[in-house]
């Protein structure tokens, strides 16, 4: 009988501490959980600009810099290592880390604006390079760059092309038209090869000579797309028209 | 004894009971609280997942519904077209037309999936908007529809309502429950058997040439600038040194055949210091048509000047007489020179090549020739029979510092058209106009967006 107690009682204690414990679980799933649930998906993409960049961004950070007293020399739009000494210098003085890269708190403390977006001018080019740079970086990263710029020719000769979409967006985001897109590795920054390959492609490189179709043999999924003809391979992708 | 047993018993059963119910109640509310949870946690998860599945539905039924529309007006526009005889409904009808082929292709961008099929009902758009286009061009010019036009038109017809049948074939699966969203991309997507279907029975689609860039001739145009003998790939290989000088070639790592728009061979050739070039040679003369390789650039030197003096002497260097250089685009680790072949003063926008110089070697990473390829050839006809005074008159009044010349344009890819070219300012942004050197007619204007893109040289 007093076993039975005791079995009980420690039973019960048991049981106390397991309930306890799942609610807890219970309680810090629920908090942690719920705000992805609630959360609204925060867009707002910021670049980090560093020693090697190069553009009008630069030219802005140059131009701030010279202008809060931090010399740069010649306002040229390279981010060269006289930039990076600047910008180090112009941090350590605000109180943030030195690190010499501009990102989002360098650039509010500077006063200029890097983030990806329009920068005001309606700049359709440069979106639709940036856009491109994108598909390329996502879909062909690690490809030699005759290969990347071959993947953004192909998006070119689509819209060239009466069988897609006529427009660069158009192409990229038509449904199933690319992996990448479709599973959102398109959101990736691109790097500085996928920047120059895009432009390349924009100023009429086609090193996959016409095609508009490009896959990977081994991860292709479509048994359509084999019956496409063969132009050229590159790297690990084969061009097709 | 036997009672007080009993009692006992009894009584430790109502302990029993006692314990067995406060176990219970732990049970159930950790089972209440798991039950809680969860439904929260996928009901939030199941609500989003439901709206967010209902509203690319109704994204996707939208587009549905609009290319029904669309197709539904263009079958009609067609049909009423080949009986009109006014110039303005007539011209009307085909400005219906081209519209709802763009707004169309919109909607079938996005309902489209990978299948040859669907392709062909967006070319259908494309070169039936395209034709519109050019037969406006035509009415606008005084020239009639043709026998052949109506006998095309009619032919068209025929396929818009083979493609309207079978969109609406669709409408019997979406009331038996089919769901875009689930559906599209799959293997047996209904959608995609629809056109599939269709390809079956016979339609005739006409061939459809005309001055547009969806045209069936852009694709079978033939090169004008590659000529002379047909060269092995031993005899081509011997032309890399000339296409490379100022590299030193460590080995020719690749050789492919290309039989696509201008049979070459591509070569993929190792430099020393382990960079990689691509160099693309027509096998019909042996004409370079590109060459591409990627220079990280660190420490930029050169001006764009030096750039331009480069561009003209490897021009120059692989036979290519009488280019200038038209637009350079800076863009801090290499410069792009656009050169123009120039005959009499001229300058033929049509035979543009564009090189790629680094600006620290001063190496030429970059060049393309393919339009070069395409259209290089020496014009007959380059005398203006508008004076220059007259075109500048015709020209907007608005503009400022108008500097001109004469030029020939590509139009829509296959001809091209001898213009006068003014560049003048307008509240600080440049515009280029161009004003027909034939009729003095005023034919295109471009706006310069973005200085950055750029800068014409004069």
């Amino acid at each position: 009988m007093t076993k039975l107690n005791e079995i009980m009682k420690v039973k019960g204690k048991l049981a106390f501490v397991i309930t306890a414990i799942i609610l807890a679980l219970c309680i810090t799933g629920m908090a942690i959980y719920l705000p992805f649930v609630f959360a609204e998906e925060t867009e707002g993409y910021v670049e980090t600009i560093r020693s090697g960049a190069s553009g009008t961004i630069v030219k802005d950070i140059q131009k701030k810099l010279n202008e809060k007293g931090y010399s740069v020399g010649t306002v040229d739009g390279i981010f060269g290592s006289k930039t990076v000494k600047a910008v180090k210098k112009f941090q350590s003085d605000n109180g943030l880390t030195s690190d010499g890269i501009v990102g989002s708190k360098t650039a509010q403390a500077l006063g200029v604006d890097i983030s990806g977006g329009s920068s005001g001018n309606s700049n359709y080019t440069g979106s639709d390079i940036y856009l491109l740079a994108k598909c390329i970086h996502a879909e062909a990263r690690g490809e030699p760059y005759i290969g990347q710029v071959a993947v953004g020719s192909v998006v070119l000769n689509r819209v060239k092309s009466s069988k897609f979409p006529n427009s660069i967006s158009g192409v990229i985001y038509q449904p199933w038209a690319f992996t990448a897109v479709h599973d959102g590795q398109m959101n990736l920054e691109p790097n500085e090869e996928a920047k120059r390959a895009a432009r390349d492609a924009m100023n009429g490189w086609d090193p996959s000579n016409g095609c508009i179709y490009y896959f990977n043999p081994v991860t292709a999924t479509s048994d359509w797309i084999w019956s496409r003809e063969v132009q050229l391979t590159i790297g690990r992708h084969k061009f097709a028209i | 004894m036997e009672n007080n047993n009993k009692h006992s018993s009894a009584a430790s059963s109502l302990r029993m009971n006692k314990k067995q119910m406060w176990l219970v109640g732990i049970g159930s509310t950790i089972l209440l609280a798991i039950i809680v949870t969860l439904s929260v946690l996928f009901g939030l998860t199941v609500t989003d997942r439901g709206n967010l599945l209902s509203d690319s539905e109704n994204a996707y039924q939208r587009s549905y519904y609009g290319l029904v529309v669309n197709l539904v007006d263009i079958e009609n526009d067609l049909a009423k077209v080949r009986v009109m005889t006014g110039d303005k409904v007539i011209k009307d009808s085909f400005y219906k037309i081209e519209s709802n082929c763009q707004i169309a292709s919109t909607h079938l961008a996005v309902l489209s999936i990978n299948s040859s099929s669907m392709e062909s009902l967006a070319m259908f758009f494309n070169q039936l908007g395209g034709y519109s286009g050019h037969l406006i061009n035509n009415l606008d010019s005084g020239k009639k529809l043709t026998t052949s036009n109506i006998e095309t038109l009619t032919k068209l017809w025929d396929v818009s309502k083979e493609y309207g049948k079978a969109l609406n074939g669709m409408q019997a699966h979406m009331a038996d429950g089919y769901s875009f969203s689930e559906s599209l991309g799959e293997i047996d997507d209904q959608f995609g058997m629809i056109f599939d279907g269709m390809n079956e029975s016979a339609i005739e689609y006409p061939s459809l040439i005309y001055d547009g860039p969806f045209s069936d001739g852009v694709i079978d145009r033939d090169p004008k600038g590659t000529v002379g003998e047909e060269l092995s790939e031993a005899q081509a290989r011997e032309l890399l040194p000339k296409y490379l000088q100022g590299y030193d070639i460590a080995e020719v790592a690749d050789v492919v055949e290309n039989n696509n728009r201008i049979p070459s061979f591509v070569y993929s050739v190792i430099l020393k210091g382990e960079r990689t070039v691509t160099v693309q040679i027509a096998k019909k003369g042996g004409m370079l048509l590109m060459l591409d390789l990627f220079h990280e650039v660190y420490e930029p030197v050169l001006t764009v000047e030096q750039c331009k003096v480069i561009a003209s002497q490897y021009c120059e260097s692989i036979g290519l007489k009488d280019m200038t250089a038209v637009w350079v685009n800076n863009n801090s680790s290499n410069v792009y020179v656009n050169m123009c072949y120039e005959q009499n003063g001229v300058i033929l926008y049509p035979d543009m090549l564009k090189l790629k110089i680094s600006l620290d070697t001063g190496e030429v990473i970059g060049y393309e020739g393919l339009n070069y390829a395409f259209n290089h050839t020496k014009r007959d006809n380059l005398t203006a029979k508008v004076s220059l005074d007259e075109a500048v008159l015709n020209a907007s009044a608005i503009l400022e510092d108008i500097e001109a010349r004469l030029v020939v344009i590509p139009i829509n890819v296959t001809s091209e058209k001898l213009c006068y070219e003014l560049v003048g300012e307008f509240n600080g942004e440049k515009y280029f106009v161009y004003v027909d050197a034939m009729t003095g007619k005023e034919i295109k204007v471009l706006r310069m967006i973005d200085s950055n893109q750029g800068d014409l040289l004069m």
